[in-house]
């Protein structure tokens, strides 16, 4: 019986199109996880939020934002 | 002045002047001896007193007179005793007053530089406060400033960000996460 594999969760604040999925798909998979969950969140502003495992990789707006306003 | 031829004749005289008188050698005598002991009686009974009486008064007065003089050199050595404990009495009362105007002195320079020093403290944290005070006013304006330009830079983004600029953000970040742990 084959291992279960996680499942990525990609916040999004909206839904991408077939090529950035496909390039978002790649990306978790090649970090070990069987797909992807997609929350879309509009909240993030834009970007994207990938939990692997773990990890979380923020590139989203808000993100960037807080860290403009932690810089002053 | 008799001459001595005539002497014969003035004894007999004066024996004529006596008879008349009534007057005898015997009674002259006799008054005479009387006078002795009368004289002798006087000096004993009253002369010899007072002349004692005298002695003694005279003593007595020397005495006083002694005293006197006693009282006279004591009242001198008194007043110029007093004199002298009045003279050191005014030189301790003035050392006194200058040793209470230098204390004095002393204390008022110490309250003042005291109350410098609280001033210049009071200033000092005053002015630290202040200073505390104006640093978290700007803090908090930067802070308020900060947070009031980044709400519209959200609002304004949330606005103007389109589907290109989005998948251009989302492609950027899977290519600098990849990028960073390639190496």
């Amino acid at each position: 019986m084959a291992e279960q594999r996680p499942i990525a969760k990609v916040i999004v604040s909206e839904t991408p199109d077939a090529e950035t999925a496909r390039k978002i798909e790649a990306f978790v998979k090649e970090r070990g996880c069987g797909g992807a969950e997609y929350i879309v969140d509009a909240d993030i502003l834009g970007g994207i939020v990938i939990s692997v495992g773990g990890k979380v990789y923020d590139g989203s707006l808000r993100s960037r934002l807080e860290g403009i306003r932690r810089s002053f | 002045m008799f001459e001595f031829t005539q002497e014969p004749m003035l004894l007999s005289a004066l024996t004529d002047m006596f008879d008349r008188m009534g007057i005898t050698w015997s009674s002259i005598l006799l008054h005479f001896v009387a006078l002795v002991i009368l004289t002798v009686g006087l000096y004993l009974l009253l002369f010899k007193p007072v002349k004692k009486m005298i002695r003694e008064r005279q003593e007595k007065v020397k005495k006083i007179e002694k005293e006197n003089a006693d009282l006279n050199e004591e009242v001198k050595e008194l007043k110029a005793s007093s004199e002298r404990v009045l003279s050191e009495a005014k030189k301790e009362a003035a050392a006194v007053h200058e040793s209470a105007v230098k204390a004095a002195g002393e204390q008022a320079d110490g309250i003042v530089g005291e109350a410098k020093a609280k001033a210049k403290a009071l200033v000092e944290r005053t002015e630290a406060e202040m200073e505390g005070e104006r640093k978290k006013l700007r803090s908090d304006m930067e802070k308020q400033i900060a947070d009031v330009s980044l709400l519209v830079a959200e609002k304004v983004i949330g606005r103007s960000i389109s589907h290109e600029d989005n998948k251009r953000l989302i492609e950027e970040s899977l290519k600098k996460w990849s990028d960073e742990e390639n190496g």
